[in-house]
């Protein structure tokens, strides 16, 4: 039980009340609860005796032309006055849709694993977006297929591509750069589906609409099935514990084990937020290892 | 009308000026919050820069609910929190580099604005709900109803986790024992 009363010396540190009133409370507390109040006292004469944070001139400069130069870059596509202005476009014509293929990767066990990612921007990869919302399914387990038969072993954890408006810049300088890793991911185009693009911003609407076209994949290829209890899944514990994972959604994903084996690992997404893109990861379902992780 | 709403109303009608003004009316609180949020000044620009980007990238989406600024510094906090999360994952694009002169500053002047350590360090273990508190209500002096208001809980919330982020500060920083009351600590 409290020898004192919180919210008294949260008050009589304030200095909010009454000063007779303010006298008597203080005389009325307990010896610990005294000690309290000395020590939210200290603490903020401690921070009121700290010095401003404040930029300096350099400081001030870099961020105003820091924030000009972003603001150019995106102020035709992005300000709320050009997209007010634009004839409310579900899809930017601009870019190119998300890209969406079934990497392989093996961990350390070597197995193959089936991979859940996505982009957007990915021109000169991925195809028009007039292709976008028209990919068949078919080609999804085609393309599954291709990569299960054809995956070798490379470093698991190397990188799947996340949400990442990069993600076209990342693929060209891996092939600019014959990094294997990567030649795997950004591979053959033709192992490369679109799914329906993000807008223009990316926010958790575009992960919804990303993921219903996920699951419609999984239809015909039982790819992916949702799960709706994650907590009861023996991974979960692991991927709550990776703090850049905040997981809202997970599916079962099937993947192939190093002898070929069908296996089962769970996805978990991670809707991202204003500034934070947003991912899927996929953990192996024995080992609870993210077999395919984020670009780190 | 504000002269915050004012300028947002003109930014929303076209006019980058007002954007602009808007930026150099609040850069030093944003810049101000993050740095204790972030600790390192760096960071605190990089915050500071996608900050500003969101606004201006979403100032359609404040809904006029609250001022402004409670608006503006709840993006700064999720922004430093985003910054957070996303240094494990991958670095943010930095600033660009420039040949920007030597800080006309000293050294020790930029020391000397700094906080003493063991109470940055302090400061920088507390669980993010308090150290918010604490940086939004006792380092900026907002009153608990304006961090009620940006932090989207009850003014109750705010003095429980001002009083225990100020516990926890005292007890690191030897002014309480930790061995007083020590469930009241745990985070949540």
């Amino acid at each position: 039980m409290d020898n004192y009363n919180p919210d008294l010396i949260f008050d009589l540190a304030a200095g909010t009340l009454p000063e007779a009133e303010a006298r008597a409370a203080e005389a009325s507390l307990s010896a610990e609860g005294r000690a309290e109040l000395q020590a939210q006292r200290a603490v903020l004469a401690a921070i009121a005796a700290a010095p401003p944070a404040q930029m300096t001139d350099i400081e001030r400069a870099r961020l105003h032309r820091s924030v000009t130069s972003a603001v150019a870059e995106t102020t035709r596509e992005l300000s709320p006055v050009a997209v007010a202005a634009r004839p409310a476009p579900a899809r930017r014509p601009s870019r190119a849709g998300i890209l969406v293929r079934w990497a392989s990767a093996a961990t350390a066990a070597a197995m193959l694993v089936g991979v859940v990612a996505v982009g957007s921007q990915l021109g000169g990869l991925g195809g028009s977006d007039d292709t976008a919302d028209t990919i068949a399914a078919s080609e999804v387990a085609a393309a599954t297929s291709t990569t299960a038969a054809g995956a070798g072993g490379t470093d698991a954890l190397s990188t799947a591509p996340e949400f990442n408006d990069n993600l076209a810049g990342a693929g060209d300088a891996a092939t600019e750069d014959g990094a294997v890793e990567d030649s795997d991911l950004f591979g053959a185009a033709d192992e490369l589906l679109e799914a329906p693009p993000l807008r223009e911003t990316q926010d958790k609407s575009d992960l919804e609409e990303v993921t219903a076209w996920l699951l419609d994949t999984r239809r015909e290829t039982r790819l992916l099935e949702p799960v709706d209890d994650l907590t009861t899944l023996p991974c979960y514990a692991v991927a709550v514990e990776d703090d850049d994972l905040n997981i809202e959604d997970g599916f079962l994903v099937d993947y192939f084990g190093a002898d070929g084996t069908p296996m089962q690992g769970i996805a978990y997404a991670d809707p991202g937020t204003d500034t934070v893109e947003p991912l899927i990861r996929v953990y192996d379902f024995l080992t609870c290892e993210p077999v395919v992780a984020s670009t780190d | 009308m504000s002269e915050d709403i004012e300028l947002l109303d003109r930014f929303l009608g076209g006019d980058q000026e007002a954007f602009n003004e808007l930026m150099r009316a609040h850069e030093d609180r944003v810049f101000a919050i993050a740095l204790r949020m972030m600790r390192d000044r760096d960071a605190a620009l990089d915050a500071a820069q996608e900050t500003f980007l969101t606004l201006y990238r979403k100032a359609d989406r404040f809904h006029r609910q609250s001022a402004f600024s409670t608006w503006l510094y709840r993006v700064t906090i999720n922004t430093c929190y985003d910054q957070l999360r996303k240094q494990k994952r991958r670095r943010a694009d930095p600033l660009p580099e420039t040949n920007d002169p030597v800080d006309p500053r000293s050294e020790d002047e930029l020391k000397g604005a700094e906080l003493r350590p063991d109470l940055a360090k302090a400061l920088a273990d507390l669980p993010d709900d308090f150290r918010t508190a604490v940086v939004l209500s006792d380092f900026e002096g907002n009153s608990l109803d304006t961090v009620a208001a940006i932090l989207e809980v009850p003014v109750g919330t705010v003095k429980s986790r001002l009083f225990r982020g100020r516990r926890l500060l005292a007890q690191k920083l030897g002014n309480l024992s930790t061995t007083s009351d020590p469930q009241r600590d745990e985070h949540g």
